[in-house]
C-alpha cells in the first residue's frame, strides 16, 4: 500500500497498482523502493485527489500506456472518443473539470489528462469566440485596435 | 459528452485561467485533433481559439504545432499566398504537412498564377515537407509542380489525386506526372507515393521510395509509362496496383528489359489477368514474402506457367492471395499441361487465400504444410479438401460457398485449429476434429434472412470433441429452439454469443434464464456478452427478462450467480425500440437501438 498526503494534509492509503497509474508517484515509489513514507502531493487537495484516485482504480488494471501509443497520437492517430465510464466519470462542474486536468498534469497520468482535455475541445468545438468567452467567463482584452488588426491579418480566413 | 449545461460556469471568474500553458495548448491540441476528425478546416477553427483573448493567442500563436499542417482549399480568385506566409511564418523549423485542394475553374486563367505564387513560396521550405497531397487537376499541379525543382530530404508521404474529371480529356499531360524532387545521396527517410496518375520521377527521387500505390482509372492504361515508373523505383519494398482496365497501349506492346526490384516484399496486383502476366513476367523480387493477386475475368491467356515460375524462385514466399472475384467458377483449372507439372512446396507459406480461381492456377500443385490462416472461398469441394487435408498446423479457417461437399464420417484433426468462419458450408464441418476450438462463427446464405441449413455438422463438431469454445456468432441462420439449447448445453465455457437475423425465438432466452425443474444446470455460466441483432421472433419483454435475470437487482439475492452481461441489442420493430430501448439499457451495459 502506499501512503499520499494531499495539499489540505489528508492522507490516502490506495493500493501500488492504482498510485502507480501515475508516473510521477511510480517513478517516486521507485527511487526511494518499499518504505512506509508518506508521499506528499503539494499541488492536490484532497477532494481533487479522490476523484483522481476513483479514476486510477477504475483503470488500475489496463496496461499502460506505451511509447508507441504516445508516438501514434504524436502522428494523431489517436481518435477523439471517450470511453462510457470516462464520460460520466468527468461529468463535473467547471472547477473540478480544471482541478482534474491540472491535477493530471502534475501527477503524469496521461489517460486522464486527455480525457480532461478532450472533454474541453468538446465544450469550445462550433463556438465562435464570443461564445467561448461566455461558456468560460473569460473577459475579451484585446483593445478595439488590436480585434482590428487580427481581423485584418485574417481576411482570408473570414472567406471560407 | 457532457452537456455544456452541466459544466456552465458557476462564478463570475474564469476558472479557466488556472490551467497551466502546458494544460491549455493540450486542450488545444485535443481540439485540433476533433476538427481534423470532424473534417473541419482546422486552420479557420484554430483562428478562432486565438480570438478570445490575449493569452490564448499567445499560446496557439507561438506554438508551432498548430501550424505545421497547411490544409489549402483553392477556388476561384483565391490568391493562397497571404495564408501560407501567415502559416509559414509561425510554423518556424517545424516538418510540414501540406494538402492543396484546388477547384479552380478551367476557364480561370489566374489558376496559373496562383500555383505559380504557391509553388514560389513553398519551395523554399522544401527542406521541411514531410507529406505533401495534392487533389486537383493536371493542368493546375503541373503548374505547381514545374516550380517544385529541389531535394526533399524529410517527404515520407507524397499523394497525387489529379482527376480530369471527365474521360474524354484524359491525355499524356493528365496520365503522366513530372516529379521534379530530388533525393539525397544518403536518404533518412523512405518516401510512400500513392497515385491515380503514373509519376514520372528524377533518378535521385526514385531511388528513395519505399512504397508505391498506383490506383489507376485512364483506359487504355499506357503499359509503357507504368513500367517506366516502376524501373525507376529499384529500392521499393511494396508495389500496390489497381485498375478495371483491360485495354492496354501502345499495341503491339514493345519488348522491355526485365525490372530487378531486390528488395520488394509485397506485391498487390488488382487488374486485368493480361496485366498481371505480363508484370509478373517483367519483374524480378527474389526477397518477395507477400503476393496478392486479385484478376478479374477477361478472354487473355492464362498465368500459371509465370505464376509458377514466381512460385518457384520466391523462396521467402510467407503470405498468397489469389482473389478471382465471389462467383464460383465450374472449372477447377487443370490443364492437360499442368496435370502433369511437379508439386510445389512452399514451406513457408503461413497464410494462403483464393477466391474462386479466375487465373486457373493449378491450385492442386500447391503444398503448403505449415499454412496457419486458411481462407477458401467460391471453390469446388476439391479444391478445399486438398488444403484442408494438408495443412496440420491450421490456427485459423474461413470457408465460404465451398460447392459440393459430399457426406464423411471421418473428420480430420486439427490440434492447433481456434477458430472457425463459414458461411453456408457446413457440411464440411463434419471433415473437422478441432479440440481446441475457441471460436465459430456461421453465416447464413443472405444477409438479412434467416436461411434454412441444416446446424446437424455443428452439433456434431461439437459433440464430438466439445470444444472450449469462448465464441459463437450465428448470422442470418434458422434453427430450432431445440437445436439452440442442445448447441448451449456443450458449451459450458461461452464468453461471447451474437445473434443477428436469425429466426431464433424467446424460448432460447428462457433457457438462459434460471434453470428449470427440467433443466438443473445453467446454461452458459460464463457468459459475459450477447449480441442480439434484428432477430426478428425475439421478443423485447423475453430479452428485459433475460437481462432482468443477468444484470437485476435480485441477482444479488441467489448465489452462485453468473457474471453480468454486456453487449447491443438492435430491435427489429421501430415501434419496439421507442417503446422497449431505454428499458433495456437500464440493465447496465447494454446499448440498445
Amino acid at each position: 500500500m502506499v501512503n499520499l498526503v494531499t495539499s489540505d494534509n489528508e492522507s490516502f492509503t490506495v493500493e501500488k497498482a492504482v498510485a502507480s497509474r501515475s508516473v510521477l508517484i511510480k517513478n517516486m515509489l521507485e527511487d526511494v523502493g518499499e518504505s512506509d513514507q508518506p508521499i506528499p502531493l503539494p499541488n492536490v487537495t484532497a477532494s481533487v485527489l479522490k476523484k483522481v484516485l476513483e479514476y486510477c482504480d477504475h483503470h488500475k488494471n489496463e496496461p499502460m500506456p506505451t511509447s508507441e501509443d504516445l508516438a501514434a497520437e504524436d502522428t494523431r492517430k489517436r481518435t477523439t472518443d471517450i470511453g462510457e465510464w470516462d464520460q460520466k466519470f468527468i461529468q463535473v462542474d467547471q472547477e473540478m473539470l480544471f482541478e482534474i486536468i491540472l491535477a493530471a498534469n502534475y501527477l503524469d497520468i496521461k489517460p486522464l489528462l486527455d480525457v480532461g482535455c478532450k472533454t474541453v475541445a468538446n465544450m469550445i468545438k462550433g463556438k465562435t469566440p464570443e461564445e467561448i468567452r461566455k461558456l468560460f467567463n473569460i473577459v475579451n482584452d484585446f483593445t478595439p485596435e488590436e480585434e482590428a488588426q487580427i481581423k485584418k491579418e485574417n481576411e482570408w480566413a473570414e472567406d471560407r | 459528452m457532457p452537456q455544456s449545461g452541466t459544466l456552465a460556469a458557476s462564478t463570475t471568474e474564469a476558472l479557466i485561467h488556472r490551467l497551466t500553458d502546458d494544460a491549455l495548448l493540450h486542450i488545444f491540441a485535443k481540439f485540433c485533433e476533433l476538427a481534423e476528425w470532424g473534417r473541419y478546416s482546422c486552420g479557420t477553427e484554430v483562428l478562432n481559439l486565438a480570438r478570445v483573448c490575449r493569452r490564448w493567442k499567445a499560446l496557439i500563436h507561438g506554438c508551432s504545432l498548430f501550424w505545421s499542417r497547411i490544409d489549402l482549399y483553392l477556388f476561384d480568385d483565391c490568391d493562397p499566398s497571404p495564408r501560407v506566409r501567415f502559416w509559414l511564418d509561425r510554423a518556424r523549423a517545424s516538418p510540414l504537412t501540406i494538402k492543396i485542394s484546388a477547384e479552380y475553374g478551367g476557364e480561370y486563367v489566374g489558376y496559373k498564377l496562383h500555383m505559380t505564387r504557391l509553388a514560389r513560396i513553398l519551395r523554399e521550405c522544401m527542406d521541411r515537407w514531410a507529406s505533401l497531397t495534392i487533389q486537383t487537376r493536371p493542368d493546375d499541379a503541373n503548374f505547381f509542380l514545374r516550380d517544385c525543382v529541389g531535394v526533399v530530404p524529410m517527404l515520407e508521404e507524397l499523394q497525387l489525386d489529379l482527376d480530369s474529371y471527365q474521360d474524354e480529356h484524359w491525355d499524356d499531360r493528365s496520365i503522366s506526372i513530372d516529379i521534379p524532387f530530388c533525393g539525397e545521396p544518403q536518404p533518412k527517410n523512405a518516401t510512400c507515393v500513392t497515385s491515380i496518375n503514373i509519376p514520372r520521377f528524377t533518378s535521385s527521387f526514385g531511388l528513395v521510395i519505399a512504397s508505391l500505390t498506383l490506383r489507376l482509372t485512364v483506359a487504355p492504361l499506357p503499359f509503357d509509362k507504368i513500367v517506366d515508373a516502376l524501373r525507376s523505383c529499384p529500392n521499393l519494398a511494396k508495389f500496390h496496383m489497381e485498375s478495371r482496365t483491360c485495354e492496354l497501349r501502345p499495341w503491339p506492346l514493345p519488348s522491355t528489359d526485365t525490372i530487378s526490384l531486390p528488395r520488394l516484399v509485397h506485391l498487390y496486383l488488382d487488374c486485368s489477368k493480361q496485366l498481371e502476366g505480363l508484370m509478373l513476367a517483367l519483374m524480378r523480387f527474389p526477397a518477395l514474402e507477400s503476393i496478392h493477386l486479385s484478376s478479374h475475368s477477361d478472354y487473355s491467356p492464362d498465368i500459371t506457367d509465370t505464376l509458377v515460375q514466381v512460385f518457384r524462385t520466391c523462396s521467402s514466399l510467407s503470405s498468397i492471395a489469389l482473389d478471382g472475384g465471389a462467383y464460383y467458377i465450374d472449372s477447377i483449372g487443370i490443364s492437360p499441361t499442368s496435370a502433369t507439372a511437379p508439386h510445389i512446396t512452399l514451406p513457408l507459406v503461413s497464410k494462403f487465400y483464393v477466391r474462386s480461381n479466375a487465373i486457373n492456377f493449378p491450385l492442386h500443385h500447391l503444398r503448403l504444410s505449415n499454412v496457419e490462416d486458411l481462407h477458401i472461398e467460391s471453390v469446388h469441394f476439391d479444391v478445399a479438401a486438398h488444403f484442408l487435408l494438408n495443412s496440420h498446423r491450421l490456427k485459423s479457417l474461413k470457408l465460404f460457398e465451398i460447392e459440393e461437399t459430399p457426406p464423411t464420417n471421418t473428420p480430420h484433426s486439427f490440434p492447433e485449429l481456434t477458430s472457425v468462419k463459414t458461411t453456408a458450408s457446413l457440411e464440411i464441418l463434419d471433415y473437422i476434429h478441432a479440440p481446441q476450438l475457441l471460436s465459430i462463427d456461421i453465416s447464413g446464405e443472405y444477409f438479412h434472412y434467416p436461411t434454412k441449413i441444416p446446424l446437424d455438422p455443428f452439433l456434431r463438431l461439437i459433440d464430438r470433441s466439445p470444444p472450449p469454445l469462448r465464441f459463437l456468432r450465428l448470422g442470418s441462420v434458422e434453427f430450432t429452439e431445440n437445436y439452440t439449447i442442445l448447441c448451449f448445453e456443450g458449451l459450458p465455457f461461452l464468453e461471447t454469443l451474437r445473434l443477428g437475423c436469425c429466426s431464433t425465438s424467446d424460448g432460447v432466452l428462457h433457457a438462459l434464464g434460471p434453470p428449470s425443474s427440467t433443466q438443473h444446470d445453467l446454461l452458459l455460466p460464463r457468459l459475459t456478452e450477447i449480441d442480439l441483432m434484428y432477430n426478428k421472433n425475439l421478443t423485447p419483454s423475453a430479452i428485459i427478462e433475460f437481462l432482468a435475470f443477468r444484470n437485476g437487482p435480485s441477482r444479488t439475492a441467489a448465489a452462485p450467480m453468473p457474471p453480468r452481461v454486456r453487449g447491443l441489442i438492435l430491435l427489429h420493430d421501430p415501434v419496439e425500440r421507442r417503446q422497449y430501448c431505454d428499458e433495456i439499457e437500464s440493465y447496465g451495459s447494454i446499448t440498445a437501438m
